[in-house]
């Protein structure tokens, strides 16, 4: 566990001012002016008062992108290509919302947003591997981990909630998903049953959601940092997990939709001594590197190698991801 | 001891569970179809809580049986093939509508084309009145029809019915709506 004094978030005038501008918590712009300078957090701030463009993942499972362009366009609605994938598309116009059109019915796309497509991609899982995805729900990574294996190989989707698993189901249904075991359990308690079984793992962590200011206000006053310490504890007992449920060079991808270093690099950090090692990530999205010192801690050198993503600076959700390999 | 009534559990297929799948889909899309569908799979059913039925490729049957080796139990796997029940002491399939579509789309029968405003109606899980029918794909089976849009797409799993004035409509008993009114 990393014992850091929470006096770091301690709200300086600027950060007061800047919170009752842009309705959040003090501690909340302490932390960003921290981690961007006082620019850099007004910027963010005011990146957070519209959402971002809506976005869909082509499944191409069902259909073509080019096909699906075609009757989308017919609907008018504009799609325009997110760089870092061939299958993922920004979307404006249109004239029905985009989860009530019959293309989204028959499964030909998953509204998704542009941020979220890249772990799948980092992981890259061929049509042979077997893959875990540990907190699956409602299931678009899962979908997509499918759609990259073209249906073949393994995936098991754990979902810890009988609600959300529901979810899971119906979108892997409706995509015509068909290499997927689902379990509805703790994933904590997986690792009781299996050692070092998967090729892959995928571990979009639950997390406070401080990436999510955007399109979800009440995220902006209703989480305290005794909450995302709370979330950091759980964080680093799944990605421990993740590191006993992997094979010997296997992969790991650690993502969260929070731009709270103390959910990404302090978590990461926290697992460095239990074998395994950062990867660099060739994403074409050319992200911010991880912090590898901030609110005076610090931290591995590696850490540059994570993928960070800002609403100001790539127009998406803010969104971290790390690889990390298991060292034989 | 009793086993828990309640628990769900996977095992694979009786004989007698296969023997009914297999004779409701190749009434509805050919037993040559059927049969190249079914190969090199195997028909997982869910029983107690849920009574259903997946297919399971022979790489997640691996899977699953690792699974059950370790006392857990799946939730859902490979794709759903449809329900089961038991009525006057005989074993009753229902098809899913996503294995209708997947043996719709190799064999092109049991199909029953709709114009755009039937495709609307459908989508809301309304009947069909027969005058929005613009082609039939036969043979029809006589309880499952696949209703199609003009483009070919499966939207909904229907059955054809006389009305007592004369006149046909397709009762739609599973519709893709369903993921957007339930599905979440």
């Amino acid at each position: 566990m990393l014992y850091i004094s929470r006096n770091y978030a301690k709200p300086s005038p600027t950060a007061i001012r800047l919170s009752r501008d842009f309705k959040v918590l003090p501690y909340m712009a302490e932390r960003y002016i921290k981690m961007l300078g006082v620019e850099g957090a007004i910027m963010l701030l005011k990146s957070i008062q519209k959402p971002p463009e809506k976005a869909i993942r082509c499944n191409t499972l069902k259909i073509s992108p080019e096909e699906l362009e075609r009757r989308l366009s017919r609907k008018n609605f504009v799609l325009k290509n997110i760089p870092w994938t061939r299958t993922g598309y920004w979307v404006e116009g249109g004239q029905y919302p985009l989860g009530a059109t019959l293309e989204y019915l028959m499964g030909y796309y998953y509204v998704q947003s542009a941020a979220s497509m890249i772990p799948p991609i980092v992981l890259n899982p061929s049509p042979r591997d077997t893959v875990l995805d540990m907190c699956a729900a409602p299931g678009g990574k899962t979908c997509h981990l499918a759609d990259l294996m073209e249906n073949k190989g393994v995936i098991v989707a754990v979902e810890k909630s009988r609600d959300r698993i529901r979810a899971l189901r119906s979108n892997i249904n409706r995509l015509g998903v068909r290499n997927v075991l689902m379990v509805r359990m703790d994933v904590l308690k997986l690792a009781t049953k299996f050692r070092e079984r998967f090729d892959k793992v995928l571990l979009d962590a639950p997390c406070s959601g401080e990436g999510l200011l955007a399109i979800n206000h009440s995220r902006r006053t209703c989480r305290s940092l005794d909450d995302i310490f709370k979330m950091q504890k759980l964080q680093v007992e799944l990605l421990r997990t993740a590191i006993k449920l992997v094979l010997n060079g296997g992969t790991i991808v650690y993502s969260t939709c929070s731009i709270a270093p103390e959910e990404n690099e302090f978590v990461v950090n926290q697992v460095l001594n239990y074998g395994v090692k950062i990867e660099e990530i060739h994403s074409p999205i050319a992200g911010d590197p991880g912090f590898t010192e901030i609110f005076g801690v610090k931290l591995s050198k590696d850490l540059s190698k994570c993928l960070r993503l800002y609403p100001h600076k790539h127009g998406t959700l803010g969104f971290f991801v790390c690889k990390l390999i298991k060292e034989s | 001891m009793q086993a828990d009534k309640r628990k769900l559990v996977f095992e694979n297929a009786r004989d007698r569970e296969v023997g009914v799948i297999k004779k409701v889909l190749s009434e509805m899309f050919g037993t040559e179809c059927v049969e190249d569908f079914l190969k090199n799979n195997i028909i997982v059913v869910a029983r107690n809580k849920r009574y259903e039925v997946f297919l399971v490729s022979t790489q997640l049957y691996e899977m699953f049986m690792e699974i059950k080796n370790v006392g857990l139990e799946p939730y859902s796997i490979g794709l759903f093939l449809g329900r089961m029940y038991v009525k006057k002491n005989r074993i009753r399939y229902i098809p899913s509508l996503e294995s209708s579509e997947v043996l719709y789309n190799i064999s092109r029968r049991n199909a029953i084309m709709v114009n755009e405003k039937a495709t609307q109606l459908a989508l809301y899980g309304r009947n069909i009145f027969w005058e929005n029918v613009i082609r039939i794909f036969p043979p029809i089976h006589k309880k499952y029809v696949v209703v199609i849009t003009s483009a070919h797409e499966p939207i909904a799993l229907g059955r054809i019915r006389e009305l007592n004035y004369g006149k046909k409509i397709i009762e739609v008993l599973i519709d893709k709506g369903w993921y957007l009114r339930k599905g979440g």
